[in-house]
């Protein structure tokens, strides 16, 4: 298969902090349009993974080629990551938190972003520092959503939200996701009924991966759905 | 629509037998529209990939048509209704016929059962009614 | 470019309240003591008190503030906004450099202001040494230059140090106080190794072009530029240096 119908590709990929080896070489090719689940428990190594490929960290070894580019200022144009911590400047209110986004990506859609504001219900005169956690979660997914980047990374969009607001989190990925021309990973520490989002999966343990495939064949294979197998792998 | 998602049977399958059994219930008649692939993902919050591969596969079984330009229907064919319809019949007597073979009833008991109970149940729905 | 102004205009924003705060409280101050002075016992000397107290002050306060711009973006995790912005790294760096310069502007009016505004009368006898008004500006905006300079140079060490102590996972302020007193120290290296170069550069007479002499014919304040224009050549790469880190080598906490 040709680099370019590879929307992401990590070859050998290792990252060692002072304490732990958090990623012992993981490889991974996500093929264009598809939404790919990172699965694992917390500490198994999928926030640093994503945070390498958005050039937040530097690798100790190993390859990342996003679109066919290494990490680099061209590599971080056709990226949208949401981080799990709050990255938003607290004094700002939703509307400057767009505005000033909007004003590094040139794939911003205004238009899209004023919908979604509406979808997730968020009033864009409110400071970020008044929202609530959920509240945030929907501002930072509305940051991804709202460009057509290529590749979106969603670190724990799930994690500790109000059931309403997640439920607003899927629909949004599901009504924005440009399966044309777009690919996400998703990762999360707690699959329940989010799994039917993924068209495949990848177990991170560890820093290393010891399960991956399309969510259906999985299925099919193990006669159990992604959480139970999740359960199963992680007892 | 509503599907259970936590079962090990791939979503697509899920997807394609609800459409088979609201289509011979008739609650999806011949030349009925049915939604968008990526409204129905958005409805079930599902991955439109999976939507798609569903109507893709409904499709060939014929159970489906898109036009294009102007959405997905359910096919004019009555034969695939009827084919549809008693393929789920025989699933829903079969499991039924299992579960009474697993209690150890014999044909004649079982069906002497199935119509007092289908006597019971008529007349107890015409008390309702009146 | 609108790329570069939402940085600035961020970092004037966060900027914004403890400066405000700084020159609110400076000017209640400075009429505190005007009043006590005027209507109160005070003796007017202590006059010199109020002005002299904020211009020892604002040096001290202006390089914490640019220790603390780049500190918070990490303290509030905002770093994973700036790391993941497809901008280079210099023009993260010269927008807190901007904002910096804009806070020192806003303090020096401050001082400027306040002086003249409450203790302008008091101050006869410094302006019967002056000869006009044109000189005093003149005199004033060169003093406001040579500070900035001075500023920026020092806001340029810091970042350099600070980002690097960032791609460190320990000892972070002991990497800092050390990677400044190296730049400083090759800084000064390189000046000494240019300086022969500029050897053929005139001598400044600066006590003309300051119009010193208006004051008192007898003063003469002379300067060549050869040794501090590798100082100058050094800063600028650092400048670079640190923008160029930060784009490619340094990380979110972790």
């Amino acid at each position: 298969m040709r680099a370019s119908e590879q929307a992401l590709v990590v070859r050998d990929l290792r990252k060692r902090y002072p304490k732990v080896e958090a990623l012992k070489g993981v490889s991974i090719a996500l093929p264009k349009g598809e939404i790919w689940g990172l699965l694992g428990p917390n500490g198994s190594g999928k926030s640093t993974l994503l945070k390498c490929v958005a050039g937040l960290l530097q690798p100790d070894g190993g390859e990342i080629e996003v679109l066919g580019l290494p990490p680099s200022r061209e590599a971080k144009a056709e990226i949208a990551f949401v981080p799990e911590v709050d990255t938003l400047y607290r004094w700002m209110t939703v509307r400057q938190v767009l505005d000033f986004t909007a004003a590094f990506y040139q794939d911003w859609q205004e238009e899209t972003a004023g919908e979604l504001l509406e979808f997730m219900r968020l009033d864009p005169e409110a400071k970020v520092s008044s929202l609530s956690k959920g509240m945030r979660a929907r501002l930072k997914l509305i940051l991804a959503l709202a460009r057509t980047a290529p590749l979106i990374l969603l670190d724990e969009p799930f994690s500790g939200i109000d059931p309403s607001s997640r439920d607003r989190i899927v629909e949004g990925i599901i009504r924005q996701f440009k399966g044309e021309e777009q690919t996400m990973i998703i990762s999360t520490h707690a699959v329940g009924d989010t799994e039917q989002l993924f068209d495949a999966v990848v177990f991170l343990d560890e820093g290393t991966i010891n399960l991956q495939g399309n969510a259906e064949d999985l299925r099919t294979r193990w006669g159990k759905s992604i959480n139970d197998l999740f359960k199963e792998v992680f007892a | 629509m509503n599907i259970d998602f936590s079962t090990s049977i791939p979503i697509y399958l899920q997807i394609i037998e609800e459409f088979k059994r609201q289509i011979a219930t008739g609650a999806l008649k011949p030349g009925d529209k049915v939604p968008s692939q990526r409204e129905l993902a958005a409805q079930l919050k599902v991955n439109a990939n999976t939507v798609q591969r569903a109507y893709r596969e409904m499709e060939i079984l014929g159970l489906v048509e898109t036009l294009r330009g102007q959405g997905t229907f359910i096919r004019q064919v009555q034969e695939i209704v009827e084919e549809t319809r008693s393929e789920m019949l025989t699933d829903l007597v079969d499991d039924f016929v299992r579960s009474m073979q697993a209690l150890g009833l014999s044909r004649e008991k079982t069906l002497e059962l199935v119509g007092v109970r289908f006597q019971e149940l008529q007349s107890g729905k015409e008390v309702e009614e009146k | 470019m609108k790329r570069f102004l939402k940085l600035v205009l961020k970092d004037l924003e966060g900027s914004r309240l403890p400066t405000l705060f700084l020159s609110g409280i400076t000017l209640v101050f400075m009429a505190f003591v005007r009043y006590k002075v005027s209507f109160g016992s005070w003796h007017s000397q202590m006059s010199v008190l109020a002005v002299a107290l904020p211009t020892a002050f604002f040096p001290l306060w202006l390089i914490w503030r640019s220790f603390q711009t780049l500190r918070s973006e990490w303290r509030e995790d905002t770093v994973y906004t700036l790391l993941a912005l497809p901008v280079p790294g210099w023009q993260v760096m010269l927008a807190k450099l901007v904002s910096l310069c804009v806070e020192y502007s806003v303090l020096f009016a401050v001082t400027v202001g306040g002086t003249s505004l409450f203790f302008g009368g008091l101050l006869d006898e410094l302006w019967s040494m002056v000869s006009s008004l044109s000189w005093v500006v003149w005199n004033g905006f060169w003093v406001y230059a040579a500070g900035l300079a001075v500023y920026s140079s020092l806001i340029i060490y810091i970042q350099l140090a600070f980002v690097v102590s960032k791609m460190v996972g320990k000892v972070q302020g002991l990497v800092a106080l050390w990677v400044w007193v190296l730049a400083s120290w090759l800084a000064d290296k390189a000046a000494v190794l240019l300086a022969p170069l500029f050897r053929w550069l005139p001598t400044l007479r600066l006590h003309e072009f300051l119009r010193l002499n208006e004051l008192d014919s007898g003063i003469v304040f002379e300067w060549h530029p050869a040794g501090q224009i590798g100082l100058v050549l050094a800063t600028v790469a650092f400048f670079f240096l640190t923008g160029y880190l930060f784009e490619h080598y340094v990380e979110i906490n972790e």
